[in-house]
């Protein structure tokens, strides 16, 4: 990682909202993350509303408090292992080809991804609010994530960052 | 990480007398993916390069993670990522290596 000696040249930073548990959404903010740390640059991510099953433990099926909050998450599964494909789905056809596709090509998964963002010290941040929402515990996650955030810290990060993408 | 080596590397390995394994493991971050390459050979590889070396059984395994960053002009090392698994083994006669970061 490079140096920071003041304010001139401090370490770029980018943040990302991942909003979405799309597949083809989550694979570019987990590649557009990866690169950006393996390029030097800080990078934070806030995984919110539907984004936020992205950081669920991909063992875990049902989640949450009550009737409807484990009803919704028998419907939209979390963990980096159950994405869709927001279209061609096709009943988990497409979805499965095109892991095909990329396995053929070496590509990285976004569960490969999501690992490599941690070692090279991407932070991830789960939304408060949506946590509370779903009834998710600190259990219901995957391990190394930083503090839940709540939208007006989100903005305080973002307004220090030089990128900030919401995909 | 865990590491699996096929018989058949260890066969190959003692048929030219080499008590020593190295893997290049590779990722790319270009052209708007991540892709990932591992290459293996017979032999050691030296430390200071950045290779670090683990013991398989009756074998020695030097293995290290480089990353290519389109735009850069050279190449990394990286301590930082360690790929979750590590398969070597052969085929159709040559040393293949895959790594998994699951």
């Amino acid at each position: 990682m490079p140096e920071m000696n003041g304010d001139d040249e401090r370490q770029k930073r980018m943040s990302i909202v991942c909003w979405s548990n799309d597949l083809d959404r989550v694979w570019p903010v987990m590649i557009l993350a990866t690169t950006g740390a393996a390029s030097g640059l800080d990078v934070n991510i806030f995984f919110t509303f539907w984004g936020l099953r992205v950081l669920q433990r991909n063992e875990k099926r049902t989640t949450g408090q009550n009737w409807k909050q484990r009803g919704e998450s028998v419907m939209d599964r979390g963990g980096t292992d159950h994405l869709k494909l927001s279209k061609m789905h096709m009943g988990g056809m497409g979805t499965a080809m095109i892991k095909s596709l990329a396995k053929e090509f070496k590509v990285a998964s976004p569960t490969e991804l999501l690992g490599m963002a941690s070692d090279l010290g991407v932070r991830l941040y789960p939304c408060q609010m949506t946590m509370e929402l779903y009834g998710l515990t600190k259990d219901d996650f995957i391990d190394n994530l930083e503090t839940p955030l709540g939208a007006a810290s989100f903005i305080e990060m973002a307004a220090e960052s030089d990128i900030n993408l919401f995909i | 990480m865990d590491i699996d080596i096929d018989a058949g590397v260890r066969r190959a390995l003692a048929e030219v007398r080499e008590g020593a394994l190295s893997v290049e493991l590779t990722l790319h971050f270009c052209g708007g993916l991540v892709t990932k390459d591992a290459v293996a050979y017979p032999g050691a590889e030296d430390e200071a390069a950045g290779f670090q070396r683990e013991r398989v059984g009756d074998l020695d395994l030097y293995w290290r993670q480089r990353l290519v960053v389109e735009g850069s002009t050279a190449s990394r090392v990286s301590t930082e990522i360690v790929p979750r698994h590590l398969r070597v083994r052969t085929k159709d006669g040559m040393l293949s290596a895959q790594a998994s970061y699951e």
